[in-house]
């Protein structure tokens, strides 16, 4: 039997089930409605788990614990209610109860083997020198995050463009940790935090001016690591004129955004600075982080689904580029692609990638 | 799992749609076993259509094995209109969602009835009031017309009804008809006959909408009224002065909730038109308001539009209470609105029960909103204790229940309605005989 926290249960009980949160989350959406998929029936079927009111099967778990973690489902709640927080919050409390999904085994291991999550198939830092160590004092930190590790071409370019901000940008380099983030969602609570702790005082040691961060979901967690991500960074930068974007040559190019669900939505800003790019309005449910990086290991086929709905929704709207904010859905989106940068008539580009052609 | 029946029709249904539309898993049961009525039961299956035909034939399986069938759309009814409460299966209609027509020109939209709100606001430009009861846009039309949903502006624009020219709908006995208005409204009027229907009738599966224009101005206020009688004296004064009001809503006993003394009500008016109208009816009201001595400042229309379309104060304050909501509806002969509330007030007290009410003195439209702790059993005792009383005191006032959101599970009774329930339970036997329409919902079988 499951006793969640009073408080989790008062939260739990306050939702009227109006379905606000549905109207933003890409479950929902990709699912052609499914209510068992959307935001609302996560947080009345943990509610009902609480109640007693339905059994917790190895089934049931694995479904509270992969959604794609963006979030974006307290944006509209009318009364309030942090709804990836309370999923995130019951989660945890299951696996202090001792209920761990199978679907999250990899990612514990892979995390008490290699430290991060990701596990053995990621090398940190490969396209830094071999002997390289990160500098202290810098002017940028430069923290890439876990998956942007798995794009070096990505982490090239961001840091291409992070030097036409400041002179003195250091990479962290093959030794960063993990934030702890994706661990943070699958309710590790405590190697969440002994995780943020290592990289705070990574952080202490170079005693950089500013951290910034290629990865969204590092820098909207934890805002006591006080990383900046990048899109937000840039954005900054353009604002108070320290760089300036270029104009595309050819006329008119439709850009169609993945953008990252845990930014402030500065891709895109960036974007409508940049002569002769449209970027296509899109529904606010289209969005892509590192959170979605679980669905995609434990439930590729959803992930597929997932991508195929979206690049037919760019496709219908005639997109000439399909730009991916997040290191981590480019990376996985790459995966599903096969390396192939053109797909269905558009151009799969990162927007770090196409960004450091238009910034002087 | 479900009965030897439910099975043998699910599986007879799913040979036909495809595994992939037929959902029998609990979790997926579980999914569907709530609305925002706070109630819940549990289907013995889900379907989900994506046309028609499928429609026909999973009504034609359930009078063959005499298993119960809900329509849901959205499910955001509060009255648990789309909750299988005889283990019914559930036939969720998101999935019809197409646009069929439509002509900017007239307004005129056709549509499936699973197509949401907010979906159905961007077919047309921005020449077009949104439609938006629930105040988000996540219902569909289908739920839409089927409880004959009403809004703040509903006293300019009327209910759902009118703005449905048809609908296509699959009867209980599994005959498809279109019931359109044969040109100009005649005095045949079959259509009204459906609509307010709460899915015991037919499913719906496609209708015809005229959405209405945006007005060229809009003017709104924000009114304080010390008393609640003058709810009464206001409408009686737009009445002689011949104002023609767009919409008004008032909420009762929110600011002594939020531990603001003063005003009993805050409410909200808007008049609109042509701008020369706006204005003169604009002025008139200013002075109503001195007249009175009512307390009013001019809002900005994107205000008011926030608070009649989401109900925002009344979210705020379930939020900052923490409590949960209980919604009942009532309808009572307008000059009995301060009575209606009246009432609620004594109910609320008696029982020990915060309760909010919102009102539309021009309409009578009364919904009282009782906020309690729904981890306290005794108070969701006293909470059920409390709606059943409203609505004996609302009979007592000749008024009725279900206006805008539906009756849903609490039923149309003889004592509230004799001639309706008496007619319609005659319709519903002669299109239903096996009572599979979302049985249990509306009226007593
Ligand atoms: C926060 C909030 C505020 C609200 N405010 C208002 C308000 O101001 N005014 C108002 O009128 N309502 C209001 N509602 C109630 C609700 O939004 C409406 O009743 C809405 O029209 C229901 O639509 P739905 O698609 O969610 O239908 P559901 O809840 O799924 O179903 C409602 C009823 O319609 C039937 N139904 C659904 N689809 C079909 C179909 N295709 N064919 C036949 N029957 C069908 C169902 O069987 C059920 O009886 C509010 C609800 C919420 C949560
Ligand atoms: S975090 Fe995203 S995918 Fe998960 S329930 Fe919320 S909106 Fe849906
Ligand atoms: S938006 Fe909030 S109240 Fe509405 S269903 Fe979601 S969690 Fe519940």
């Amino acid at each position: 039997m499951v006793k969640f926290s009073r408080s989790l249960m008062k939260e739990l009980s306050r939702c009227i089930g109006c379905g606000a949160c549905n109207i933003s989350c890409p479950m929902f959406h990709v699912s052609d409605f499914k209510e068992t998929e959307g935001a609302r029936a996560r947080i009345k079927l943990i509610s009902m788990l609480g109640n007693n009111k339905i059994d917790l099967t190895e089934e049931f778990l694995g479904y509270i614990f992969t959604c794609i973690n963006c979030g974006l489902c307290m944006d509209l709640c009318p009364v309030g209610i942090d709804v990836f927080d309370i999923i995130v919050k019951s989660r945890s409390s299951l696996v202090d109860i001792g209920y761990v999904p199978l679907v999250t085994v990899d990612m514990r291991d892979a995390r008490r083997r290699t430290g991060s999550p990701i596990g053995e198939g990621l090398t940190k830092g490969v396209w830094l020198p071999p002997d390289f160590q990160p500098e202290k004092n810098a002017d940028i930190l430069f923290f890439a995050g876990c998956w942007v590790h798995t794009a070096p071409d990505v982490a090239i370019n961001m840091s291409k463009i992070l030097q036409k901000i400041a002179p003195n940008v250091a990479p962290a380099g093959p030794n960063e940790p993990c934030c702890g983030g994706l661990l943070y969602v699958i309710g590790e609570r405590d190697s969440a935090e002994e995780s943020k702790e290592n990289l705070l005082k990574f952080i202490k040691e170079l005693s950089p001016k500013v951290v910034v961060s290629g990865c969204s979901l590092c820098a909207s967690l934890f805002p006591d690591l006080e990383m900046k991500y990048f899109s937000s960074f840039v954005d900054e930068a353009l604002e108070s004129n320290k760089i300036k974007t270029k104009s595309m040559k050819r006329k008119k190019n439709k850009i169609f955004l993945i953008r990252s669900c845990h930014s402030n939505g500065a891709a895109r800003r960036i974007l409508e600075r940049i002569k002769n790019a449209v970027v296509i309005d899109t529904p606010n449910w289209i969005c892509c982080d590192c959170g979605a990086t679980l669905i995609y290991q434990s439930e590729p086929e959803k992930f597929d689904e997932w991508f195929k709905k979206i690049s037919e929704i760019a496709s219908d709207s005639d997109a000439d580029y399909f730009m991916i904010e997040e290191p981590a859905c480019y990376s996985m989106i790459s995966k599903v692609l096969e390396g192939k940068n053109k797909y269905k008539g558009m151009k799969i580009i990162s927007f770090p990638s196409f960004l450091v052609n238009h910034i002087s | 799992m479900a009965e030897e029946p439910a099975i043998k029709a699910v599986e007879e249904i799913a040979s036909q749609l495809g595994e992939r539309y037929v959902l029998i898993e609990d979790l997926d049961r579980s999914a569907y076993s709530y609305d925002a009525s706070g109630m819940q039961y549990i289907p013995s299956a889900v379907v989900r259509p994506v046309e028609l035909e499928d429609i026909s034939f999973i009504i034609e399986v359930a009078n063959k094995y005499g298993v119960p069938l809900v329509p849901r759309g959205s499910g955001t009814s509060l009255v648990g209109g789309p909750l299988p409460i005889e283990g019914s299966i559930v036939v969720d209609m998101q999935m019809m969602n197409k646009i069929l027509e439509k002509d900017e020109y007239t307004g005129l939209v056709r549509v499936e009835a699973g197509l949401r709100l907010l979906d159905l606001n961007k077919v047309l430009s921005n020449r077009f009031m949104p439609i938006n009861p629930d105040g988000m846009g996540f219902s569909t039309v289908g739920g839409l017309i089927a409880e004959d949903a009403a809004s703040p502006l509903s006293v300019k624009y009327g209910t759902t009804a009118a703005m449905v020219l048809g609908v296509e709908v699959v009867l209980p006995t599994g005959e498809t008809l279109l019931v359109e208005q044969p040109g100009p409204p005649s005095k045949r009027n079959i259509l009204n006959l459906l609509i307010g229907s709460e899915g015991t009738l037919g499913i719906f599966t496609s209708a015809l909408l005229r959405l209405p224009l945006r007005p060229e101005s809009r003017i709104a206020y924000k009114i304080e009224m010390i008393d609640i009688s003058d709810a009464v004296s206001i409408q009686t004064a737009i009445k002689r002065a011949n104002i023609s009001i767009a919409g008004f809503e008032a909420y009762h006993n929110y600011k002594e909730l939020i531990g603001e003394k003063g005003a009993e009500a805050v409410s909200f008016l808007e008049v609109s038109g042509t701008k020369e109208c706006a204005d003169v009816w604009s002025s008139k009201l200013r002075s109503i308001f001195k007249e009175m001595d009512i307390p009013f400042e001019e809002i900005d229309t994107e205000e008011a539009d926030s608070i009649w379309e989401r109900r925002k104060s009344i979210y705020e304050l379930a939020k900052r209470r923490k409590s949960a909501m209980r919604v009942i509806s009532l309808l009572v002969h307008t000059h009995l609105t301060r009575d209606a509330i009246q009432e609620i007030d004594r109910t609320g007290s008696r029982l020990k029960l915060p309760v909010v009410t919102v009102f539309n003195p021009l309409l009578g439209w009364v919904m009282a909103i009782f906020l309690y702790d729904p981890t306290d059993e005794k108070e969701v005792k006293r909470t059920e204790k409390a709606i059943f009383n409203v609505i004996d005191r609302t009979i007592a006032l000749g008024g009725s229940i279900g206006f805008g959101i539906g009756a849903g599970i609490t039923k149309i009774t003889s004592d509230m309605d004799e001639g309706f329930v008496s007619i319609f339970s005659s319709v519903k036997e002669a299109l239903d005989p096996n009572w599979i329409m979302n049985p249990g919902k509306l009226i007593e079988r």
